[in-house]
C-alpha cells in the first residue's frame, strides 16, 4: 500500500515538475524558517478535501515521510466541499480547501464539536481561466464580465448579451463561427465556489458547462478541444493550454496570472487547510509537525515546485499563531 | 409390497433414498430462504431509501414561545434601530433611537451591559447586514460612519476566570450560562468556558452632506463596499433631500493577508422625489448595481447605479396596489430578492430579471401594475411571489434568515409567519402577541428569533426542518432568483451562503431516460441482430468463436469504457463528425451491395464460399467506413455549407450559407424513407417479380434484383431529398429538437460506448432463448420449403419472444443505472432536450458526483437518497411492466 501511494506521489511529482510557471523566477520568502526534525513523530496523516491542493497535500506528506519514515498518509481530493463532512466525521484529520468555508458547514461543525474550525493559508493559487493552446484569445485576453456572459445564465457582471461562439468574445476569422464549450468542475469543488462568487458575480453556471471530477479533467478537456475553454487552479497549467489574460472590468488593462501580478490579478487567493483544533490546546505532534514543515523553506519550495506561490514569512506567522504554534 | 423380479434380476426399490429426500427437503428450505431473503432485502433497501427521504416533508417546528420579563424593556422601549441575538441564543441586543446599545440575556431579560455608542440625538439612521458585522451609521451633522458591532466568543481555561465565575460555573450545567463581565460565560463540554460578550468599535466617520443623514444602507459586493445614504442639505426654503454614494475598492494583500478598504470621493445619484417625504425605505442589490428607494406611499424609484457616470432611475411607479401602504421592505441573503409587506397584510417577493429573457419566455409573470420603464433599463422588477395573500392586519416587520431563504413576517395583529421564499411554502405560524410586531430578527443559526411584539420582547426557537425540499421544488417548475420564468434546475450547491439551492429532480430523470433512449436505441437492434444472425446464421463452428468474444465484451469495466469515450473517442469523433454521421448510412449499405454481389456469383462458386460468407462479411464492413471517410467531406460541402458543427449551431440571423435545414432533414429522414420504400418493394414490386421470374435462370433473377435495388435506393434517397425540400421550404427546421449545437461529450458518444456494455448482455440472453427453440420446429419448417430467413422470422424468433424480451428488459435495466460510463463521458450538464449532440446528467451519475460533499443528514443529503429512491421505483416499475408482458409472450410460446 505505502509502496503504491509512493509510486503514485512520485508520478504526481513528475508530472508537475515539468510544465508550471517559470519555477526559478518566485522566490521562498529567506525569512522563513528551515525545518527541523524533532523526536517520536509517526501516525497516519489523512486528508480529505480540495482537489486544487491534492497535489501539494501528498508532496507535503510525502516531505514529512522522508523526515519520518513511521509516517503513514492519505490523501484524497474529491472536491473541497467533502472537506468539513470529513473533519466533522472525524474521518480527516486535514480538510484542504479552496475557498474559505460557508457559515454552514462552521455550524454543522460547531454543533458537534462546540467550537468553530481553523484555517491556515498555505499557498496562494491564481485561478486561471484557460482555453485551447491555439486560441488566439489568449493574447487578446477577456474581461470578468465576458467570463462571466461565457459560463453564465444569470450575466450579474452587466455583460450586454450572451456570448456562446468565440465571435461573440470579440474573435474574428475562422475562430468567430467556432461554438464556445464549457469545462467546469463539480459543486463539490472549492474552485467552482470561488469562480461562481468572483468571475459569475454570484451567478448560476449554464446548464451546458460540463462538470469534470477533477481539475485534471478540465485542462484534458479544453486541451483537446479547440473551442474549449474551463478554469483550474493555476498549478495545472499544461503545454495544451494556455491561461487567458483578465481584466477586472471593461475598459482596464488585462493581467496574466503569472508571479508578478499576484496583486493586480482578478482571480487570485489563498489555499487554506482547515483543522479540528480545540481553542488553548495543543496540536498533537504529527499535525503540528506536518504545518511547520508546509510553512517552512523546504515546505514553500514544495509549493513553488507545484506551480503555485509561496506565502510571506506574515503569513506563515499569523496561520500558524491561529494553530497555536510560535515560528522560529 | 410384492416383490417383483425385474428383468437385471435386481429388486427395484419403490422408496425415495433417504439421502435424496433429505437434500430434497434442504435444497427446498434453501431456496425458500434465499427467495424470501432476496425479496427482504429488496424491500430494506427502499425501506431505508424512504426511512432517509421521509423528513424532507416533515413540517417545521416552533416552540418555547417565552417572553422574557425583563426591567428595562417594561419601560417606554420605542422602536429600536436594530435587534440582534448571538448565535448560541443566550444574549440579545439592541441599538436604541438615542444611540445607545442594550445588551441582555434571552432567558431572563436582565441587563447585561450598555454601551452608549452616541450622545442623544446624534444618531439618525443605520444599516446593518444579515452576515457579518460591519455596520453603517449616518450621523446628524450629515456623515456616516463605519462601525464593527457583534458578539464574540472566546474560549479561556476555567481557572483564568474569576473565583465568583467559576464557582458558580462549575456548579451550573453544562450550557447553562453565568454572567460574567459585560457578557456570560458557558461551560463547553471540552471542560473550557466560551466567554461571549459584544464587542462594538466606531470606525471613521465620513462627511456626505450638510443637514443629518436620513436613511443609509450599505452591501459588501465582489469589489468591495457601497454605502448609499441620502441627506439633507440645508437650503435657502428648509431643506432638500440628495442621495450619495460612497464606492470602496477592497484589496487583498497576499503578502500580509490584511484586506484594506479604500473609499472614493462621495458621488451624487439624481434623487427622484416620486413622493412627499423622506422616502422610509433604502435598499441596494448584491451587486451594487441598482438602489432601491421605497415611500410608505407605496411608490417604488430603482435608479441603476452600475455605472456612476451614467446613473439613470430605471423603473419607478406604485409598487402596492392603489389604497394600500408599503409597510415593510427588504432584501433576503444575497440582496436579490426583494419581499414587501402592505397594509393589507399581503407578502410578496420578487427580483430582477432581464428584459429579454421575460420577453423570451412570453412575459409569463404579473409585474407589479403600476410601474413603468425606461427605454436603457436592461432588466425589469418582477413580483414572482406570493409569501401571504392580503389579510386584514397590515403587515409590519420582516426578518430574512441569514443562512438560508426563510423569511419571518410580523403582522400588525401580532401574527408571525415563517415561510421559505423559494418555494412559496408556508411553514408556521405563531401568535405570541396581541400587539403589533415591530421589530423582528431571526437568530443566526436560524433556530430561533426575537421578536419585539406588543412591546414586548419575545423569543422563540424553532426548527425549519427541511424547507427547501417540498414537493413544489423537487418536482414541479420553480421560479428561481433571476430566472426568466419559472423553471426546472439542478444546482444544488454554491461556495456561498447566499446561494439558492435549486433541487429540481426533473432534469436529472430526464437525462436518465435521454441516456437509456440513447443507448438502447444503439444497443438493442444490434445485439438482437447480431444473436439472430449467430444463432440461425452462422456454422456452429464459427459461431463457438463469436458468442464467447462478444461475452468478452461485458467483462470490460464500465469505467474503464468511460475512460476510453471520454478522453479518446469523444475527441476523436469531434474532429469527424461528418464522417461518423455517415458511417450510419454506409455500413448498411454496404452490407446490402455485398448481399446483391453474392447474388450474382455463379450458383456452383457461391455453394463452394458459403462458409467463407463471414469473412467476406468482414471485408465489406471496411468498406463501408472506408466510404463513409470518402463521403464526409463532399457531404458536409455540399449540404451543411461546409461545416457541419457550425451548421448544427446556426441560431436564425447567422450566417446565410447554413440557414437551410434541407440537409439536416435529408440525412434525418433517409432511414425512415428506406423503411417507406423497403414496404412499398415488399408489398407491390416483389411478389410480381417472384411470379415473373419463376422460370428464370437464377443469374438473370440476381441482375434484376440488383437493378431492382439500384432502383430503390434511388427512390429511396430521393423521397428523403423531396421531403426535405418540402419541410424545408415550410419553414420546419430539426435544429433545436433532435440535433442542435455539437458538443463534445454527447449522447451520441453515450450511446455508443453505452452500446459496449448493454450490447452483450442483450446478445447472450437473447442468443440462448434462439438456440433453445426445439430444432424440430426450426426443421418442419425447412423441410416444408421456407428458407433460413422465413424460418427465422416466422417460427423462431416469435417463439423465443418472451427471451428476446427479457434481454431488451435486463438491457435496459442496465442503461438506466449505469453510473461510470455517463459520469465520464456524458459531460454531467443538466439540461433538457433530446439533442443527440448534446450531455446529460443522469441520476445515479449525480449520486456519484455530488454524495462525498453533501453533510449527513443535511437536505442536500437526503434529496440525494430521494434521488436514489426516484430511480428504484423507475427499474422497479420498468421490471414489474416487462415481467408482465414476458409472462404473455411466454404462455403464447407454450401454446405452440
Amino acid at each position: 500500500m505505502r509502496k503504491i501511494t509512493k509510486t503514485i506521489a512520485t508520478a504526481l511529482g513528475l508530472c508537475c515538475a515539468l510544465p508550471p510557471l517559470a519555477a526559478q523566477q518566485v522566490a521562498v520568502d529567506p525569512r522563513l524558517p528551515v525545518y527541523k526534525p524533532v523526536q517520536g513523530v509517526s501516525g497516519t496523516i489523512k486528508s480529505v478535501g480540495s482537489d486544487t491542493l491534492n497535489n501539494l497535500m501528498t508532496l507535503w506528506a510525502e516531505k514529512l515521510k522522508e523526515v519520518y519514515p513511521n509516517v503513514t498518509v492519505e490523501v484524497e481530493g474529491k472536491g473541497s466541499s467533502t472537506a468539513p463532512p470529513a473533519l466533522i466525521a472525524g474521518t480527516a484529520s486535514f480538510g484542504p480547501m479552496s475557498r474559505p468555508m460557508k457559515e454552514t458547514e462552521a455550524d454543522e461543525f460547531a454543533r458537534r464539536f462546540g467550537y468553530p474550525p481553523v484555517a491556515v493559508q498555505a499557498a496562494i493559487d491564481m485561478l486561471a481561466v484557460y482555453v485551447h493552446k491555439d486560441n488566439p484569445i489568449a493574447r487578446q485576453g477577456l474581461t470578468l464580465p465576458q467570463v462571466d456572459a461565457i459560463f453564465s445564465t444569470n450575466r450579474n457582471g452587466g455583460y450586454e448579451r450572451d456570448v456562446t461562439t468565440w465571435g461573440d468574445a470579440g474573435l474574428d476569422g475562422p475562430w468567430a463561427r467556432l461554438s464556445i464549450s464549457l469545462y467546469g468542475r463539480n459543486s463539490a469543488s472549492g474552485t467552482y465556489g470561488f469562480f461562481k462568487e468572483n468571475a459569475l458575480f454570484k451567478g448560476d453556471y449554464k446548464d451546458s458547462v460540463k462538470e469534470q471530477p477533477g481539475s485534471s479533467s478540465v485542462v484534458q478537456g479544453v486541451g483537446s478541444d479547440r473551442g474549449g475553454i474551463g478554469y483550474s487552479g493555476i498549478g495545472y497549467q499544461t503545454a495544451d493550454i494556455a491561461a487567458v489574460p483578465l481584466a477586472r472590468r471593461a475598459g482596464a488593462a488585462t493581467v496574466a496570472p503569472t508571479p508578478a501580478t499576484v496583486a493586480e490579478y482578478p482571480l487570485a487567493r489563498f489555499l487554506l487547510i482547515y483543522l479540528n483544533r480545540a481553542p488553548g490546546k495543543e496540536l498533537d505532534p504529527l499535525r503540528r509537525e506536518l504545518l511547520k514543515l508546509i510553512f517552512s523553506r523546504a515546505g514553500q519550495e514544495v509549493v513553488v515546485k507545484d506551480g503555485y506561490l509561496p506565502v510571506s514569512y506574515e503569513i506563515a506567522e499569523q496561520s500558524l499563531a491561529a494553530v497555536g504554534i510560535a515560528i522560529e | 409390497m410384492t416383490e417383483r423380479a425385474s428383468f437385471t434380476g435386481r429388486a427395484r426399490r419403490r422408496q425415495t433414498r433417504r439421502g435424496v429426500v433429505v437434500a430434497d427437503r434442504a435444497a427446498r428450505a434453501l431456496i425458500t430462504v434465499g427467495g424470501i431473503g432476496t425479496i427482504l432485502a429488496v424491500l430494506g433497501v427502499a425501506f431505508f431509501l424512504v426511512w432517509v427521504v421521509a423528513p424532507l416533508f416533515l413540517p417545521a417546528k416552533v416552540r418555547d414561545v417565552e417572553a422574557p420579563t425583563a426591567a428595562w424593556a417594561d419601560g417606554p422601549l420605542g422602536e429600536p434601530l436594530h435587534l440582534g441575538v448571538d448565535e448560541y441564543r443566550i444574549l440579545g441586543w439592541t441599538l436604541t433611537a438615542a444611540g445607545t446599545i442594550e445588551v441582555f440575556r434571552l432567558d431572563d431579560g436582565s441587563r447585561r451591559a450598555e454601551i452608549e455608542l452616541f450622545a442623544d440625538g446624534a444618531l439618525t439612521a443605520a444599516s446593518f447586514l444579515l452576515q457579518g458585522d460591519q455596520a453603517v451609521f449616518g450621523l446628524a451633522d450629515g456623515s456616516v460612519q463605519t462601525a464593527t458591532i457583534g458578539f464574540a466568543s472566546s474560549i479561556v481555561e476555567l481557572a483564568d476566570l474569576p473565583p465568583d465565575v467559576r464557582r458558580r460555573l462549575e456548579a451550573a450545567s453544562a450550557g447553562a450560562a453565568v454572567d460574567h463581565g459585560a457578557g456570560v460565560a458557558q461551560r463547553t463540554p471540552t471542560g473550557q468556558a466560551r466567554v461571549t460578550e459584544l464587542a462594538a468599535e466606531l470606525g471613521e466617520a465620513t462627511p456626505v452632506a450638510g443637514g443629518p443623514v436620513r436613511r443609509v444602507r450599505h452591501v459588501v459586493t465582489t469589489n468591495g463596499p457601497l454605502i448609499v445614504a441620502l441627506a439633507e442639505e440645508p437650503a435657502a426654503d428648509g431643506h432638500e433631500l440628495r442621495l450619495l454614494a460612497l464606492v470602496g475598492e477592497e484589496r487583498s494583500n497576499f503578502l500580509t493577508g490584511r484586506r484594506s478598504v479604500v473609499f472614493d470621493a462621495p458621488a451624487e445619484l439624481p434623487f427622484p422625489r416620486l413622493a412627499p417625504g423622506v422616502p422610509r425605505f433604502l435598499e441596494l442589490t448584491g451587486n451594487g448595481s441598482d438602489v432601491l428607494l421605497g415611500w410608505e406611499s407605496g411608490e417604488l424609484a430603482r435608479l441603476r447605479v452600475a455605472r456612476l457616470d451614467d446613473v439613470f432611475v430605471a423603473e419607478q411607479g406604485r409598487l402596492v396596489a392603489g389604497g394600500t401602504r408599503l409597510t415593510a421592505m427588504a432584501f433576503l441573503l444575497g440582496n436579490r430578492t426583494l419581499v414587501w409587506g402592505d397594509s393589507r397584510g399581503a407578502v410578496h417577493a420578487g427580483f430582477l430579471i432581464r428584459r429579454e429573457d421575460y420577453a423570451a419566455a412570453g412575459e409569463p409573470g404579473q409585474r407589479p401594475a403600476g410601474m413603468t420603464q425606461d427605454p436603457r433599463a436592461t432588466d425589469l422588477l418582477v413580483d414572482a411571489k406570493t409569501l401571504a395573500p392580503a389579510g386584514e392586519a397590515a403587515v409590519t416587520a420582516l426578518a430574512p434568515s441569514a443562512r438560508s431563504r426563510l423569511l419571518f413576517a410580523g403582522f400588525a395583529d401580532g401574527r408571525i409567519r415563517l415561510s421559505n421564499v423559494t418555494n412559496e411554502a408556508l411553514l408556521a405560524e405563531v401568535r405570541p402577541a396581541e400587539g403589533p410586531v415591530a421589530s423582528l430578527v431571526t437568530a443566526p443559526k436560524e433556530d430561533g428569533l426575537l421578536a419585539l411584539a406588543g412591546g414586548r420582547l419575545v423569543s422563540a426557537a424553532f426548527d425549519p426542518g427541511y424547507p427547501e425540499a417540498s414537493f413544489k421544488a423537487l418536482f414541479l417548475p420553480v421560479w428561481y432568483e433571476g430566472y426568466g420564468e419559472p423553471l426546472h434546475v439542478w444546482q444544488s450547491s454554491g461556495g456561498t451562503d447566499d446561494f439558492e439551492p435549486k433541487l429540481g429532480l426533473y432534469p436529472l430523470i430526464f437525462g436518465t431516460l435521454k441516456a437509456t433512449v440513447y443507448s438502447m436505441l444503439f444497443g438493442a437492434p444490434l445485439a438482437l441482430l447480431a444473436a439472430v444472425f449467430t444463432s440461425e446464421f452462422l456454422h456452429p463452428r464459427t459461431r463457438a468463436l463469436v458468442k464467447p468474444a462478444i461475452e468478452l465484451m461485458a467483462s470490460l469495466p464500465s469505467v474503464v469504457l468511460g475512460f476510453l469515450a471520454a478522453l479518446v473517442i469523444a475527441p476523436f469523433v469531434e474532429d469527424l463528425v461528418p464522417a461518423v454521421l455517415m458511417l450510419f448510412f454506409t455500413v448498411p449499405l454496404a452490407f446490402l451491395v455485398g448481399a446483391h454481389l453474392w447474388q450474382l456469383l455463379p450458383a456452383e462458386r457461391a455453394i463452394r464460399l458459403q462458409r467463407r460468407r463471414f469473412a467476406f462479411i468482414g471485408v465489406v464492413a471496411p468498406l463501408g467506413v472506408g466510404l463513409a471517410v470518402v463521403l464526409g467531406p463532399l457531404v458536409e460541402r455540399r449540404l451543411f455549407g461546409g461545416d457541419v458543427r457550425a451548421w448544427l449551431a446556426w441560431e436564425p440571423g447567422g450566417e446565410e450559407r447554413f440557414a437551410s435545414a434541407a440537409g439536416g432533414w435529408l440525412l434525418l429522414l433517409l432511414p425512415l424513407a428506406a423503411l417507406a420504400v423497403a414496404w412499398a418493394n415488399g408489398r407491390f414490386v416483389s411478389p410480381r417479380l417472384r411470379e415473373r421470374g419463376a422460370d428464370w435462370d437464377r443469374r438473370r433473377f440476381a441482375a434484376t434484383d440488383a437493378v431492382r435495388f439500384v432502383l430503390c435506393l434511388a427512390a429511396g434517397v430521393a423521397l428523403a431529398a423531396a421531403l426535405a425540400g418540402l419541410l424545408d421550404a415550410l419553414g420546419f427546421d430539426p435544429r433545436g429538437g433532435l440535433v442542435d449545437t455539437y458538443v463534445q461529450r454527447n449522447a451520441l458518444i453515450v450511446g455508443f460506448v453505452m452500446g459496449f456494455a448493454v450490447i452483450p448482455i442483450i446478445y447472450t440472453i437473447s442468443e440462448d432463448a434462439l438456440s433453445t427453440v426445439p430444432e424440430h420446429l426450426r426443421s418442419a419448417s425447412l423441410g416444408a420449403g421456407a428458407t433460413q430467413w422465413q424460418t427465422a422470422v416466422r417460427i423462431v424468433i416469435p417463439t423465443a419472444m418472451s427471451g428476446l424480451f427479457s434481454a431488451l428488459m435486463v438491457g435496459l435495466g442496465r442503461a438506466v443505472g449505469e453510473t461510470m460510463i455517463v459520469l465520464m463521458a456524458a459531460g454531467n450538464t443538466p439540461v433538457m432536450d433530446w439533442n443527440v449532440f448534446e450531455g446529460f446528467r443522469t441520476l445515479s451519475a449525480n449520486i456519484a458526483v455530488e454524495m462525498p460533499e453533501a453533510v449527513k443528514g443535511s437536505t442536500h443529503y437526503r434529496t440525494l437518497f430521494l434521488a436514489a429512491l426516484v430511480l428504484f421505483v423507475m427499474t422497479f416499475l420498468v421490471n414489474t411492466v416487462a415481467e408482465a408482458v414476458r409472462l404473455r409472450f411466454r404462455k403464447r410460446a407454450y401454446q405452440l
